[in-house]
């Protein structure tokens, strides 16, 4: 098992970095948390390689890790509209509108909103696998989607559309 | 017509810049693992030296790894806080920083443009050492102060050894202001854990706590108490905390004496 890990990471690494990003808005620090939550999964490979899923697995580390970066780059954000700095908040590659409007859209969220809409609906976790990733109850998880969904219509438009989740 | 939210997103989702630096990960693991070790001798040799009680807080608040959940087995070792900084810094003649344990607990700040917030150091683990945050022009210093210990250390300072008990809980500032003429600061939070474990609330609680003490007192001597609110109010704080009434918490139970 322990050779599949450059497989491991060729598969997990662009679905770490778009969450991530989608989270936390910014691709260059998506990928830097991407890479060290896949080097604490090379740390203990010999254990995870052996989960039923250990793609699961590296995705909530990699959450956890994001969270503590992410009040850094909040206080950094705030810092500089403090002094009257420019802020950027999203990442610099050219794009389609919608896809920029979308990623805006979402960093405006507040952050357990934008957690449990990345984690349903970008990486396809059920209501109660994304409550045991985020310490919440199932029902909270449900509000919080709710809640998220209702302001990304107001700003992207009525027809987007939740479907239910399978898993 | 209707757009699904899951292509929606997956359209938005920026694709990476290129593919994962695996050299660079295996090298970072290898150093992790390493970590992990010295760690874990420290707080053997801590814990046989009677300060078990701190080290432990430390250690179990920054674990970044998932507990266990359902779909995968348990994960329950403990990990060195995230260092990003990679293993091969490059050596551009710059001398390298001082790690968090060669520091004075306190900084040197400018006043009326820094304040000092306090974290944990791995190296000395019992004293918790200061490190400066600007302070923009006009903003409130305490605000500010504790508004970067809820941040926590720096990418940069992470690998100097800080590291942080309030960061690692999963809590939000709301507010932070001086009432009562300046005597008592008033903290709310929010994020609180629903349920603290018995380890939280026994270790992890008072870990944090003393960081807010340590940055709140230091930050000016005629603060003489902090009143800790959850989401507005200081009884849920005490009693999401540990079951008990609002009460102050004072400098004096603070008893910090600064060493000679």
């Amino acid at each position: 098992m322990v050779d599949d890990f450059d497989g491991f990471c060729a598969r997990e690494f662009p679905r770490l970095v778009g969450a991530l990003a989608l989270w936390c808005g910014d691709r260059d620090v998506a990928e830097e948390v991407a890479q060290e939550a896949l080097a604490r999964a090379y740390r203990d490979w010999g254990r995870v390689s052996r989960y039923e899923r250990p793609g699961a697995w590296v995705k909530r580390v990699a959450m956890n890790l994001a969270r503590s970066r992410f009040r850094r780059w909040q206080a950094e954000r705030r810092a500089k509209q403090r002094g009257g700095g420019r802020v950027e908040t999203t990442h610099r590659d050219p794009d389609s509108a919608d896809a920029v409007a979308v990623r805006e859209a979402v960093a405006d969220l507040p952050e357990a909103q934008r957690e449990v809409l990345v984690l349903r609906y970008f990486l396809g976790h059920s209501a109660t696998e994304a409550a045991e990733v985020l310490g919440r109850s199932p029902s909270a998880v449900s509000s919080l989607t709710h809640r998220g969904m209702s302001t990304l219509r107001d700003v992207l438009g009525e027809d987007l559309a939740a479907g239910e989740v399978s898993r | 017509m209707t757009r699904d939210i899951r292509d929606v997103l997956q359209e938005a989702a920026p694709a990476p810049s290129g593919p994962p630096d695996v050299e660079w990960i295996r090298s970072r693991g290898r150093r992790l693992a390493v970590t992990r070790v010295a760690t874990l001798a420290s707080v053997v040799v801590l814990a046989i030296a009677g300060v078990a009680g701190v080290v432990l807080s430390v250690v179990d608040a920054v674990d970044d790894e998932p507990s266990p959940m359902i779909v995968d087995p348990p994960s329950p070792a403990h990990t060195p806080p995230p260092s990003p900084v990679p293993a091969e810094t490059p050596d551009d003649g710059a001398p390298p920083a001082a790690s968090c344990g060669e520091l004075d607990h306190h900084p040197e700040v400018v006043e009326g443009q820094q304040v000092a917030v306090y974290f944990y150091c791995e190296e000395t683990i019992t004293g918790l050492v200061g490190t400066p945050r600007d302070l923009s022009p006009g903003a409130d210093p305490i605000e500010t102060a504790l508004e970067e210990l809820v941040a926590g250390p720096t990418p940069e300072e992470e690998g100097r050894g800080f590291t942080s008990t309030l960061a690692a809980m999963d809590v939000d500032l709301l507010d932070a202001a001086l009432v009562d003429e300046g005597g008592t600061a008033v903290i709310d939070l929010s994020g609180l854990p629903e349920e603290l474990t018995p380890q939280q609330a026994s270790f992890v609680a008072p870990g944090f706590m003393e960081e807010i003490a340590w940055t709140v007192f230091n930050l000016d001597d005629d603060i003489d108490a902090i009143e800790l609110r959850l989401d507005g109010s200081c009884d849920a704080f005490w009693d999401r905390l540990a079951g008990e009434d609002c009460r102050p918490y004072t400098r004096d139970q603070w008893g910090h004496v600064e060493e000679e």
